[in-house]
């Protein structure tokens, strides 16, 4: 099978399913963050681990709930988007296929932008706090022990 | 002093739900109002959308990936899913 098209810790374009009908694409595209990519042995079929996103802002004042992930717009700048924010409490394993990636054929496959690798472990920090599982937590920062500074 | 509202609600949403509030030892009401009090303090549960085969999909290997950092990612998602009752 030919390597995907595109990999975890990516921002593409997706049509993401409403929970009352996981089965059909969302009717409108979004972009979402790509936390993993995963394959059936039997059926060799892809499925994309999404994390919904929105540019609706989160208020400053408001009590930011474990999931959220808001990015400023000089974040989203550096990942050629406007200021936006990561709902990681909202996650749908979609098929990589056209239905949900309509922009699959196009020359950039659907990609938005990719995500620096300090970004890629904040996200993956933050999905296991939501799993309840400190052990999966990575420990950040130039005072690691192990760590080039 | 409490409000009393109309729902039109699904019959097979309600008859769902009193099972879920009688589970949980709560009126269907007690089990409405803390569904609302929960999303409106933005603490919305873990939301997974995902097919019911979910956990027979394996990690595609990734470029420049050791073994320790897949085997993470496979745990990450594992937990997820049983953190989401799926």
């Amino acid at each position: 099978m030919s390597p995907p098209p595109f990999l975890p810790g990516q921002f593409v374009w997706c049509r993401f399913p409403f929970f009352e009908a996981p089965l059909s694409p969302g009717e409108k595209e979004r972009i979402v963050y790509v936390a993993d990519i995963r394959q059936h042995p039997a059926r060799r079929v892809l499925t994309v681990m999404s994390l919904y996103t929105t540019t609706r802002t989160w208020d400053a004042d408001a009590a930011r709930p474990l999931g959220i992930i808001p990015v400023d717009a000089a974040a989203a700048a550096r990942m050629n988007q406007k200021p936006f924010v990561i709902d990681a409490r909202r996650i749908a394993f979609v098929p990589l296929d056209e239905a949900f990636f309509p922009r699959l054929r196009t020359p950039d496959a659907a990609i938005v932008s990719t995500a620096p690798p300090a970004f890629r472990s904040q996200v993956e920090n933050v999905l296991a706090r939501l799993a309840g599982r400190a052990d999966l937590v990575q420990q950040l920062g130039p005072d690691m022990p192990g760590r080039r500074r | 002093m409490r409000e009393t509202v109309t729902l039109r609600l699904a019959p097979e949403v309600i008859k769902a739900a009193k099972r879920r509030a009688q589970a949980d030892n709560r009126t269907l009401t007690n089990y409405i109002e803390t569904l609302m009090i929960r999303d409106l303090q933005g603490a919305a549960p873990l939301e997974v959308i995902a097919p019911p085969d979910i956990r027979e999909f394996e990690a595609v290997p990734l470029p420049g990936e050791t073994k320790a950092e897949r085997k993470r990612r496979d745990a990450l998602f594992h937990a997820l899913l049983d953190k989401s009752g799926r």
